[in-house]
């Protein structure tokens, strides 16, 4: 998927001014919360922390307390999953319908 | 208690927290410029809401860190714990059994094992993986950097370090090597991180690490 960083390196899903697009497999199925709760530093590049201390890319790192970013996914994933099941369900219902009028006819 | 200080400065009387700070002993500490009263490893700083820099030098090293302490409840009262101390997880060959619960390393064909001062595995091209991590998950809160001293990698992007408290992968933090390194340090930022969490190499084809140290700063 495409993500977006800025120039501290954090991570966002939508393109915006000051924001550079890269091309990462690290995020598929994420969130929007997840994914912004990155900081992402491409191979070849690096950051460097408000303390001095360098780290070097390809890192990903939460730039968020993790077990947070872990629960909003699962939040998201719940909702998907309900979303599904509800879809699934209008559309047995569509069919049955359809059905019906067709063995009526 | 050995080490101990009010260097920090209980501001008119008044103290609101605590910051508590392990370092290398013999090394100065200081935090926001006042240094603590002895060298021995261990100091608190009674301090008021603020970001404090926390440092410590020897004569031919320094490290710091930065502590925020804010208004808010949570923060009253409460100590926050600074490491400027260096914890092993791993060390040539010390596998730090108390912490991690010992390493293993594997490869599902290729070759892999221990040797008398590092760890290993080398995985062949063509659909394998391989695998470096302890087994016990070690309490992170108080460090903001993991280290790997890595004498050699094959630089592909198959070889990742992780950190992770859900399964021992790489989808929690990771850093994926791009170049061949030999006797390089690769650090990872841990500094969001609160708990305990596995650390440990995640590897595909063509991997070819050898591990010699793993440090928590």
């Amino acid at each position: 998927m495409t993500i977006y960083i800025d120039s501290d390196y954090r991570c966002h899903v939508s393109p915006g001014n000051g924001l550079t697009a890269v091309e990462t497999d690290a995020f598929d199925g994420k969130c929007r919360r997840y994914v912004e709760g990155y900081r992402f530093v491409p191979a070849g590049q690096s950051w460097t922390r408000a303390d001095g201390q360098v780290f070097r890319g390809e890192m990903i790192a939460p730039a968020q307390d993790y077990t947070g970013l872990v629960m909003a996914q699962e939040g998201c994933d719940e909702a998907q999953e309900t979303a599904t099941a509800e879809m699934a369900a209008l559309v047995e219902e569509v069919y049955n319908s359809d059905r019906e009028v067709i063995d009526n006819v | 208690m050995t080490g101990r200080t009010n260097a920090g400065g209980s501001v008119n009387g008044s103290l609101f927290a605590i910051i508590a700070v392990t370092y290398p002993e013999g090394s100065v500490c200081t935090c926001g410029g006042k240094a603590a009263k002895d060298t021995g490893g261990y100091a608190l700083f009674n301090v008021k809401p603020g970001t404090y820099t926390v440092e410590c030098h020897t004569s031919d090293n320094s490290k710091s860190k930065s502590v925020s302490v804010t208004v808010a409840e949570s923060d009253k009262g409460q100590a926050k714990t600074v490491s400027l101390k260096e914890v092993y997880l791993y060390n040539l060959g010390d596998e730090c059994t108390s912490l991690t619960g010992g390493w293993t390393a594997a490869s599902s064909y290729g070759s892999s094992g221990k040797v008398s001062s590092y760890m290993y595995s080398i995985v062949n091209p063509s659909g394998n993986s391989g695998s470096i991590k302890h087994s016990k998950m070690v309490d992170l809160t108080d460090y903001n950097k993991l280290c790997f001293y890595l004498l050699k990698s094959a630089g592909k992007s198959t070889e990742k370090i992780y950190v992770n408290n859900t399964s021992q992968s790489a989808s929690g933090a990771a850093v994926t090597l791009s170049a061949p390194e030999a006797q390089t340090e690769i650090a990872l930022d841990i500094s969001a991180l609160v708990g305990s969490y596995y650390v440990g190499m995640a590897l595909g084809d063509g991997s070819n690490v050898q591990v010699a140290m793993i440090w928590l700063e």
